[in-house]
């Protein structure tokens, strides 16, 4: 090899050395380098309803509704149904204050429907212990009353716990309010705010509330939705 | 760095292969000039640099083949690489084993340069621009030094055969 394709080769012999170096220590301080992230943007309106302190707020029961979910036989398929008869007690949402957001429903049990009339009246009284006669007696009626909401920190949310009473249990549960969002119906004299809000949750049917049964599964889904309309 | 998984798992194979021979290459050119035409970096080590790219060369050739025979046929194959020139170009390391090109080391140490500028391309300009975190550049350090620890590999090896092969001849002499 000749001196100047020696002095060369030895050029980038070195070059590649610290190149090779660069590469190596860039590398480890990328180790050290935390992600920051300060969470998504939640940006909250400032609406708030009272319910039925606001007489001209109105609860929509024909579109609410109150619907369950639970596996059937360890889960070879889905039991839905919902409940006909339900009502909200009170209902105070402030959209971006926790403190000013609580609520209390209620269900009668017996008003369960599967879309199965002999089971809906036959053993489904049998497993919430009532009748088909029952109607506000303690027996026949759940109720769901919050007792705390913090504002939800992943989404628009608001993390609600709530005292549940079923099957002559009250237990505390935990579940997600959301309000759905608003928008007008009618015009003129009929003009109204539209307001929707869902409320989801789940308990142990059989753990906590003294259901008896070997067809569902413990835990049961809820899904709550509350339309309230508001003359201007 | 390729957009597509089959791509990544290309480049990943090519530099595995190829990019870390330009650094242990370098290394060992230093020592050598520090030790003189009679030390034993100069006499044994560096002349089986040129046969060590080449055997990573027929490796890289056998891979190719063992890919290339679940196509139908060869044209399928061609068309399915992200990388047909990088391939071509890796496929040509195994002329090295030809005693023209084994005598003249620095000739494989500039077709690595080729592997070894995209490792470093890759790590400091398409990075940053790419990729939401800082995966990239620790994953491409991984690939690198794997390179780096299979040609030490693969020198260690050939160099026990070379003095195998060269206590045989001298014990038949």
């Amino acid at each position: 090899m000749k001196p100047f394709q020696k002095s060369i080769t030895y050029l980038m012999a070195v070059a590649t050395i610290l190149v090779s170096g660069v590469l190596y220590f860039s590398s480890c301080t990328h180790d050290n380098e935390l992600l920051v992230s300060n969470g998504p943007k939640i940006e909250r309106g400032d609406l708030k309803l009272n319910f039925p302190a606001d007489t001209k707020l109105t609860y929509d029961k024909t579109h609410g509704n109150v619907g369950w979910g639970t596996a059937y036989l360890g889960g070879l398929s889905t039991l839905t149904g919902r409940f006909n008869s339900f009502g909200m007690t009170t209902f105070n949402f402030d959209e971006s204050n926790a403190d000013g957001i609580n609520f209390e429903a209620w269900v009668w049990i017996n008003s369960v429907n599967t879309s199965e009339p002999g089971r809906d009246g036959g053993c489904l009284q049998t497993t919430f212990g009532t009748t088909t006669s029952m109607t506000t007696e303690t027996a026949n009626v759940a109720i769901l009353k919050s007792k705390s909401v913090e504002l939800s920190t992943t989404d628009k949310g608001y993390n609600v716990k709530c005292d549940f009473t079923f099957h002559g249990v009250t237990k505390e549960i935990t579940g997600k309010l959301m309000y759905d969002g608003e928008t007008t119906t009618g015009s003129g004299a009929t003009l109204k705010t539209v307001y929707g809000f869902s409320f989801d949750f789940q308990f142990l049917a059989q753990t906590d509330f003294g259901i008896v049964s070997t067809n569902i599964a413990d835990k049961i889904d809820i899904k709550c939705n509350a339309i309230f309309r508001q003359v201007p | 760095m390729p957009d597509t998984l089959d791509g990544y798992m290309e480049w990943i194979m090519l530099e595995t292969l190829f990019s870390g021979y330009l650094l242990v290459f370098s290394l060992l050119y230093i020592v050598s000039a520090y030790q003189g035409e009679r030390g034993f970096f100069k006499r044994r080590i560096m002349p089986l640099l040129p046969l060590t790219y080449a055997l990573m060369g027929t490796i890289f050739w056998g891979l190719q083949l063992k890919i290339g025979h679940s196509y139908n046929t060869f044209q399928h194959f061609v068309f399915s690489l992200q990388y047909p020139f990088l391939h071509g170009w890796a496929l040509v390391s195994i002329l090295f084993w030809i005693p023209f090109l084994r005598k003249r080391p620095i000739l494989s140490a500039l077709h690595s340069s080729i592997f070894f500028g995209l490792m470093v391309k890759d790590m400091f300009v398409e990075s940053p621009d790419k990729l939401v975190d800082n995966s990239s550049p620790g994953n491409d350090l991984k690939i690198y030094s794997a390179s780096i620890g299979i040609y030490v590999t693969a020198l260690l090896f050939l160099l026990l055969c070379s003095q195998l092969i060269y206590r045989i001849k001298r014990e038949n002499a």
